[in-house]
């Protein structure tokens, strides 16, 4: 007999009828409610014909009808019900030590790039993103991994920015660069 | 014909520019279809603001070259490795693989490369003929009868999309909301902002498809094991690509029967190449007189349902250049990409910018060919993409969709795609469909706009949306695909048998 417990035989951390289905369908609810009252603020009708506030409130009374439904019945998202396909659910096999951190960095790197666009600009942003995921993360070579982020950060500047007039976010190292070019 | 050879004269000889772009987008669609993880959508939406620069006909020739191109190269990961490089490849993998297995690599991406031109060639002659005239037939509807139009279309893509009803309505009423978000484009009122400013512009619909298509996608691709694919390789000579008399004989059929089958689904609003594959698979397995070879190497298994997704492809366009109407969620963002360069698809483009409409229709003719190309001799060098590590191709994807998101409106906009990558990755874990969401954010704006202004002419009956035969045809059409979608469906399992 085996000892080791699946994650079936694993307790659940919350109870079971909080399941991540109804967690989406709740925050659905919670949007399209949302929505609802700011689409009640505006004028359903105007002098001229149907006010602003016409079409949010029908898509948002409809969007809140249909999570509500799904709240109470999540049995009626069920996709296996209704797939023309049948599918075979294969589950998700639990991740590593290893790659719970490629995961995580990957998750972090998203945000990064918001604040990087802000205040770094292309290359450093590069360079940054790319030490992070190819060298920390994945565990690659750090002299490869930083001439990869110089090298994509540099032909995002002078490739993108300089050839193709696009705009990028760009920071002290990029000027400099691209009076290098200029 | 006349129109088509003037179609032509603008690409090759007036613009010889033209043929780059369209080498530059079949090539960017075979890769993106070779590559796991990097869908059409999220390229096109990245490339988008990237060629508001460039002339239109070229601009829009590129991004419908990435469109078609996509069904060819994922035919090439599915027979060599058994990776869909794109969903509708998916039918592949069963019996394109089981060919490679059996030594038959060569003739298996032939036969799909030659299916796939043949429906994307005959495609795209029934989208030149058939275009015109449908587009004429738009003249007839007044804003009642395309509000029920898009209803239709809206349900009909709610059913195909496959899954519970609930949640694509769900989905769709989703994007409808977003779609609403920003100024009143009639009173600029400020709608669903709550106060903030940077939100009066809307959300832009690049942000959303690369955080929807191309963040959420880099995070799945995050939580995959690494493993070393193990790939068939192609021949090394041309005649190793050369199908046999058996197998030729045993295509012909199946190819013929795809190309028909594939241009009507992709017609249908939520039809496509997924679906036109599927049920090409199907139709095939039961018109075999050898069912049990289906799932280890059936050449009709193969032949069928290539060849019907890229009819599907081409068929898809039909409704977007006819009548400006998305047939699924990539041709949205090309409507889109339309409307970012001024174009609004339909009766209006064909009469007043015939250069660009048939300049676009000769493009896909020249496409077709360039595509026939990269996907025999060169197949073998592009498939070494798969090559390059995740550590190296996914931080690189991630700085193309920075660039692609920053032109397209700064760090709010990196934001809004971050927000919309983490909600994309959740959602997709649940299975919902995110290209629903996509199609109704692009389709809401058109249908208020159609409601809006049926409801001003009637002075606010709603009657209006159920006057005439039209109305009440598609709006029948529209309740059939939701008492459908209500009905438990009979399962088609698919299985390997190898």
């Amino acid at each position: 007999m085996s000892n080791t417990a699946s994650p079936k035989d694993t307790p659940p951390a919350w109870p079971q009828w909080l399941s991540y289905e109804r967690i989406a369908f709740a925050g659905c609810l919670v949007v399209a409610l949302v929505a609802l009252w700011q689409a009640d603020e505006l004028d359903m009708w105007t002098i001229v014909g149907p006010g602003p506030g016409l079409f949010p409130s029908i898509a948002a009374g409809l969007c809140a009808l249909f999570a509500a439904m799904l709240v109470l019945f999540p049995a009626l998202g069920d996709d296996r019900k209704t797939s023309a396909v049948e599918e075979e659910a294969e589950p998700e096999p639990p991740l590593d030590a290893r790659e719970r951190r490629v995961f995580i960095a990957y998750c972090l790197a998203l945000p990064f790039l918001v604040i990087a666009s802000l205040h770094l600009g292309f290359v450093l942003l590069s360079v940054t993103v790319v030490m992070l995921l190819t060298w920390l993360a994945e565990g690659r070579d750090w002299r490869a991994a930083l001439a990869f982020g110089v090298a994509a950060g540099v032909v995002g500047v002078i490739g993108f920015n300089h050839y193709m007039a696009t705009s990028i976010p760009l920071g002290p190292v990029d000027q400099m660069l691209l009076r290098l070019v200029r | 014909m006349e129109s088509l050879l003037l179609g032509f004269k603008h690409v090759v000889i007036d613009n010889p520019i033209n043929l780059v772009y369209c080498f530059i987008g079949t090539f960017l669609g075979t890769v993106v279809g070779i590559l796991p993880g990097v869908g059409p959508l999220a390229t096109i939406a990245i490339l988008m603001p990237l060629t508001v620069n460039m002339d239109v006909t070229s601009a829009l020739i590129m991004l419908c070259g990435i469109y078609y191109g996509v069904a060819y190269g994922g035919t090439a990961t599915s027979v060599l490795l058994r990776i869909p490089g794109e969903a509708s490849s998916v039918v592949t993998c069963l019996d394109g693989y089981m060919m490679a297995r059996k030594g038959r690599a060569g003739a298996a991406l032939t036969i799909a490369a030659v299916g796939s031109f043949i429906a994307g060639t005959v495609g795209t002659i029934a989208t030149s003929y058939l275009s015109p005239p449908l587009a004429k037939l738009v003249f007839a509807f007044g804003p009642a009868q395309y509000t029920a139009l898009m209803l239709a279309a809206l349900c009909a893509v709610t059913y195909f999309s496959g899954g519970a009803l609930l949640k694509a309505l769900l989905m769709v009423t989703f994007g409808l909301i977003l779609g609403c978000v920003g100024a009143d484009p009639m009173t600029l009122t400020p709608r669903l902002t709550f106060g903030n400013v940077n939100l009066t512009g809307g959300i832009e619909l690049t942000p959303l498809a690369i955080g929807l298509f191309g963040f959420s996608e880099i995070i799945a691709l995050a939580r995959q094991p690494l493993s070393k694919l193990r790939m068939i390789p192609p021949p090394k000579t041309l005649t190793g690509f050369l199908p046999n008399a058996e197998e030729t004989r045993r295509s012909v059929a199946p190819v013929a029967r795809g190309t028909v089958l594939g241009f009507i689904v992709g017609v249908i609003p939520g039809g496509g190449a997924l679906l036109a594959s599927f049920l090409s698979y199907a139709m095939e397995r039961k018109l075999s007189k050898k069912p049990e070879e289906f799932g280890q190497g059936a050449v009709e298994g193969l032949a069928g349902p290539e060849t019907a997704n890229n009819a599907g492809t081409s068929g898809a366009l039909v409704p977007l250049l006819c009548m400006g109407l998305p047939a699924n969620a990539i041709t949205a963002v090309l409507l889109t990409a339309f409307m970012v360069h001024g174009v609004a698809p339909g009766p209006a483009m064909i009469e007043r910018q015939p250069d660009l409409f048939w300049g676009l229709i000769a493009s896909m003719y020249i496409g077709n060919v360039m595509l026939l190309l990269l996907n025999l001799p060169l197949i073998g060098l592009l498939i070494r993409i798969l090559d390059v590590p995740r550590a190296y191709l996914s931080p690189l994807i991630l700085l193309f969709c920075v660039i692609g998101v920053y032109s397209s409106g700064e760090s709010t906009a990196i934001a809004v795609a971050v927000v919309f990558g983490f909600i994309g990755y959740f959602l997709r874990k649940l299975n919902f469909d995110l290209g629903l969401l996509i199609l109704a954010y692009v389709l809401g704006p058109i249908l208020e706009r159609s409601v809006r202004q049926a409801l001003t002419i009637s002075n606010g009956d709603p009657s209006i949306f159920v006057h005439g035969a039209l109305a009440q045809g598609f709006l029948a059409v529209a309740a059939v695909f939701l008492v459908l979608g209500l009905l438990p469906r009979r399962t088609a399992p698919i299985r390997e048998e190898a």
